[in-house]
């Protein structure tokens, strides 16, 4: 890092970009395999606005196919209102089960 | 055998032009320019179509009442018969030509059609979760376009004007729970104007726009949305909204996520507007062997021919084909003229 | 009369008394691993008025096949032929045998194949003697009538009222083909030893003389009963690995239901006999809508039972909508939908749910509790229209989930989430009990159906909102001016077929409307459910459009529901205004005072542009 400094008068800051030549996206390529509509995804945000258990679903399946990460949804009350308001129709509430069920098989978040 | 029109030919045949919005009044204008009689249809008891209900045009605030009579000017030629007030339901080819009718029988013939039937606006009932026609304070950009000319009275409530106001795109477009896939491309646009027509009637208000994509595509539109952040403070979200309600005092609570954030949000409104999209006119005429683009009419060629596919003599133009904004319709209608001048003349 | 053997019973034998053990092995299994209560009430019940009743049960289901004859007449006539026709073929057979035999006490193959043993009455004096001759004749032709129909269904089904068949695996066709063939072989046989001898009635008879004309049957007759006994042999072999279990399960699951057996997370052997008792008759893939919505798709019932009882739960079982309408018309009557969801994994999604509701004003008498549903929010039309009722009606109410901040529960236990349901369950209970309220009013069947089943609310009367609204036309609370519109209502699966609530919605519409165009089907799906979270909007929407087709064939003026989602499910493809029973009475309420409310509109109404093309 002090030869990098010295030489270009930068340092790389490697705590917050991501990798995308090292994420893995095994898991969420799995889960949408299941769930091709996933990959139509705008990032909308209506999902998260209307749920009732407040799951923030949008930044959920974001960081799921972008970092491969998976955290939990124990608060979602699988009543179905995300899948209502999607624009793009993505079977929100199948996706929620999909995780849920990859999460048990693999452990906990990657 | 030459290579000019057969003028004597050409004065005898007709084109009817049906509907005469910003594209039938472009069509017929330059068909008549071309020395081409035209039967000019129209459903409603005026030329001009949905220009009579805007108040002013994007990017450059042009007001429509100003533009509308110079459009008209352009299709006041003596070639042109209007039959105002008249619905054409079905057009027929024939062997010798093409039948208009209406819901009694014939109407009418032509050599050529041009149909520039326009467009409907999306009903914003369908999105019944935004309540529009449950809560008062729920209203649309067309609502909206016609309070702002009456001014500040229209939009105060009790007597005070809006301290909040909310902007919703994307309502009847991009979402396939009310079946329609596409963008309607104008809506966007049609935010910021309004966004800022609003914050210039009431300085003091907070606009709040809630967006997916800012589709700001034409010229003087990115300009535009930029002057709508830095001189009139219009706040833009990136989160679509989910819902309203209504709270004690009417005023519309509104649940959406700041996808940005990634935070989920409510904030309570005086007025909010739903940016509804564009759907093929209801009054469309029925084709034979016709196809449709997502319900709009499919051009035979979109790079060569404003034809019909499958009719040939048979041309659109303007919103019935997709949407569109002004300028555009207008193009796509002098465009199909000159398609129809060159379908009538040229041998077959 | 000679011994009563030859070697070609063996393999008859061998067979039947394989099946015999398997049989009492299963009978043993399933009832020791039933649960304690359930065993109780099958000893009680055996001894009992009830057996008697499932007698006639069994006779009138696994023989006559009623049910299947009410629901077509084909259908009925081909089943109850090949089972009540076999089966009386086994019981005159073995009266016959025991009176001409004078022997009770014989071994089991002597009454199955008597024709070898005694030849009978002559032919053709015995085609007019009503002897056991013709009795057994009379009914091997019902069997073969029956098998004919049979064979007609597997490659025309349409022909036999069945839109769809189901696909069978080698095992099942190896023994289908088995038994197609078992009643041609025994006619063969039997007509065989009747056209040497000269015997036999109008159908064996007739056949062993056709047979004498051509050739000499002696030769033919011995290896004719062994092809008859090997099949029959075979099949009882394949029997318990195959559809045909379901043949002596059934009756055994008819008595243990009359007892008062139900299934259960936990009863496992009563889960096994249920699934043994399937015939994949496929009647459950008629009645599912998605066969047209997603054809091709095995998700119906039948492929369901099947893959369990290979011990594979399929992950298409998400696709079910959990309706209950192949429920409605499996003629055996099995249990699917606790079937389904009792095999929907706990996944632990919703452990730390929270809802909250509002249970304002202190000191305020709280007689009406208003629970609108979390779907209903979206349905913002709805509580408007509640919202006009209650007060129209001078009803003191308390709005609970105004926020839109809670739900019932429900979506989770249908996704098999059953300890996350209760535990919101323990919320809601305490907030309602707290209440002070002796009325609770839902606009949602699915929140509905938990709060009446499964919650614990004493003092406190749970209502679907049909239902109180009827009540308040019934009392004059409010009035209603009727329209001379013609209207359909849509049966939500939830509230009709699922919590019997039928006639209250019809009674308001009848109040509402000129005409009541409602056709007398079997409840419909509107394909938004929550019980399929698998399955994708295009496929919704194919089933919303096959339900609308079919309930409109009247051609109504509006279309009229009573659920939430049904309401969202319809509106987003109906071409005619589609509202929730709610708003059609909110819409047309007579109200005294001058207030002016703003004029309701029509519902929702899907512009299409004219068809083109």
């Amino acid at each position: 890092m002090d030869a990098v400094k010295s030489k270009f008068g930068f340092e790389i800051n490697q705590g917050r970009h991501i990798d995308m030549d090292r994420i893995d996206t095994r898991l969420a390529d799995e889960i949408s395999a299941h769930v091709r509509s996933w990959k139509a995804c705008l990032n909308c945000g209506s999902c998260s606005a209307t749920c009732p258990g407040g799951v923030g679903l949008r930044s959920l399946l974001l960081k799921l196919s972008t970092l491969g990460e998976l955290t939990t949804l124990d608060t979602c009350l699988l009543c179905g209102k995300c899948f209502l308001v999607c624009p793009r129709g993505i079977s929100t509430r199948y996706l929620i089960i999909q995780i849920i069920k990859k999460r048990r098989e693999y452990g906990k978040a990657v | 055998m030459t290579n000019q029109p057969d003028i004597r030919r050409v004065d005898v045949r007709r084109v009817a032009v049906i509907g005469a919005g910003p594209a039938g009044m472009a069509a017929a204008g330059s068909l008549a320019s071309l020395g081409i009689a035209v039967d000019w249809y129209e459903k409603d008891p005026l030329t001009g179509g949905k220009l009579h209900d805007y108040y002013q045009l994007f990017p450059d605030r042009v007001r429509a009442s100003e533009v509308l009579p110079e459009l008209e000017s352009k299709s006041g030629k003596s070639l042109i018969t209007k039959y105002l007030g008249r619905t054409i339901s079905e057009i027929e080819r024939h062997p010798g030509g093409i039948v208009l009718k209406n819901g009694s029988g014939s109407c009418g013939e032509a050599d050529a059609v041009i149909l520039a039937t326009g467009f409907d606006f999306f009903d914003a009932r369908l999105k019944e979760e935004f309540g529009y026609g449950i809560y008062k304070h729920v209203i649309t950009s067309v609502d909206l376009e016609r309070m702002l000319p009456v001014g500040k009275d229209a939009l105060r409530r009790f007597g005070k004007d809006p301290a909040t106001v909310g902007f919703v795109h994307c309502v009847g477009s991009r979402d396939e729970q009310v079946g329609i896939s596409y963008c309607s491309r104008l809506c966007c646009i049609t935010g910021i104007k309004q966004a800022i027509e609003v914050s210039e009637m009431f300085p003091a208000a907070k606009v709040y726009n809630f967006y997916i994509d800012m589709r700001a595509f034409g010229q003087g539109f990115e300009e535009l949305y930029r002057k709508a952040q830095e001189e009139h403070g219009i706040r833009f979200i990136r989160g679509r909204v989910s819902e309203a309600s209504e709270d004690r005092e009417f005023r519309i609570r509104v649940k959406a996520e700041d996808t940005l954030m990634a935070r989920p949000l409510k904030v309570t409104v005086d007025w909010l507007v739903l940016l509804v999209g564009m759907t093929p006119s209801c009054t469309e005429v029925t084709l034979d062997h016709a196809e449709k683009q997502q319900e709009f009419i499919k051009p035979e060629n979109p790079l060569t021919s404003n034809a019909v596919r499958g009719m040939p003599g048979v041309f659109a133009a303007g919103c019935c084909t997709g949407p569109m904004n002004i300028p555009e319709s207008v193009a796509s209608g002098r465009a199909a003229a000159l398609q129809a001048y060159d379908y009538l003349t040229r041998d077959r | 009369m000679e011994k009563l053997f030859d070697p070609f019973v063996l393999p008859f034998t061998v067979g039947f008394s394989f099946l015999v053990l398997w049989f009492v092995y299963k009978i043993v299994r399933w009832f020791i691993s039933l649960r304690g209560d359930d065993m109780k009430l099958v000893i009680t019940g055996l001894f009992s008025l009830k057996t008697l009743q499932a007698l006639v049960e069994t006779v009138n289901e696994s023989l006559l096949h009623r049910k299947v004859f009410r629901n077509n007449s084909r259908l009925g006539y081909m089943h109850m032929s090949l089972a009540f026709g076999w089966f009386m073929l086994i019981l005159i057979g073995n009266i016959e045998s025991t009176y001409y035999s004078g022997n009770l006490f014989k071994p089991i193959y002597v009454s199955v194949f008597w024709r070898f043993f005694d030849p009978g009455p002559s032919f053709p004096q015995a085609m007019i003697q009503p002897g056991f001759a013709f009795w057994m004749d009379l009914f091997l032709l019902l069997v073969l009538s029956g098998l004919g129909f049979a064979i007609l269904k597997r490659f025309r089904s349409r022909i036999m009222g069945m839109k769809r068949t189901m696909r069978h695996e080698p095992a099942d066709r190896l023994a289908l083909a088995a038994l197609w063939m078992i009643f041609p072989a025994r006619l063969v046989a039997e007509s065989m030893t009747c056209g040497a001898n000269g015997t036999g009635s109008f159908l064996t008879g007739s056949l062993g003389y056709l047979f004498s004309r051509f050739f000499d049957p002696s030769s033919s007759i011995l290896p004719s009963w062994w092809i008859y006994s090997f099949l029959l042999g075979f099949f009882f072999v394949l029997l318990p690995f195959t559809r045909y279990a379901h043949i002596p399960s059934e009756p055994v699951l008819i008595f243990f239901r009359k007892y008062g057996v139900r299934l259960s997370p936990g009863s496992a052997g009563y889960t096994d006999l249920s699934l043994t008792a399937c015939s994949s008759c496929g009647i459950c893939i008629n009645a599912c809508q998605l066969a047209e919505a997603a054809p091709g798709r095995p998700v119906q019932s039948s492929y369901f039972v099947r893959s369990v009882r290979k011990n594979r739960v399929p992950d298409l079982q998400y696709e079910c909508l959990i309706c209950g309408r192949c429920e409605a018309a499996c003629p055996v009557g099995l249990e699917l939908m606790p079937m389904r969801q009792n095999t929907r994994p706990d996944l632990g999604i919703g452990s730390r749910a929270t809802i909250t509701g509002k249970l304002g004003r202190n000191g305020h008498p709280r007689r009406i509790l208003y629970f609108a549903g979390c779907m209903t929010h979206l349905s913002p039309g709805i509580i408007r229209s509640m919202s006009s009722i209650f007060n129209q009606a001078g009803a003191i109410w308390e709005f609970y989930d105004a926020d839109g901040q809670a739900c019932c529960g429900r979506p989770l236990k249908l996704a098999g989430q059953v300890d996350a349901a209760r535990n919101i369950r323990g919320k809601l209970e305490n907030d309602f009990s707290k209440s002070g309220a002796d009325l609770l009013v839902t606009s949602c069947p699915i929140c509905y159906r938990i709060f009446n089943e499964e919650y614990n609310l004493p003092g406190i009367r749970v209502l679907h909102h049909s239902q109180y609204i009827r009540d308040l036309l019934e009392w004059n609370r409010i009035k209603v001016e009727s329209s001379i519109q013609n209207a359909v209502y849509h049966s939500p699966c939830e509230l009709g077929r699922g919590s019997g609530i039928e006639s209250e919605p019809r009674e308001i519409i009848k109040a509402l409307y000129k005409a009541d165009l409602t056709p007398d089907i079997e409840g419909l799906c509107c394909g938004g459910s929550l019980g399929g979270p698998g399955i994708d909007l295009a496929t919704r929407r194919a089933v919303a459009r096959g339900a609308v087709e079919e309930l409109t064939h009247g051609d109504p003026d509006v279309l009229i529901t009573a659920c939430p989602l049904c309401k969202k499910t319809f509106s987003a493809i109906s071409r005619i205004p589609v509202l929730d029973i709610s708003e059609a009475t909110a819409g047309q309420l007579i109200k005294p005072n001058a207030l002016p409310e703003r004029k309701k509109q029509q519902g929702n109404h899907h512009k299409q542009a004219v068809a083109v093309g």
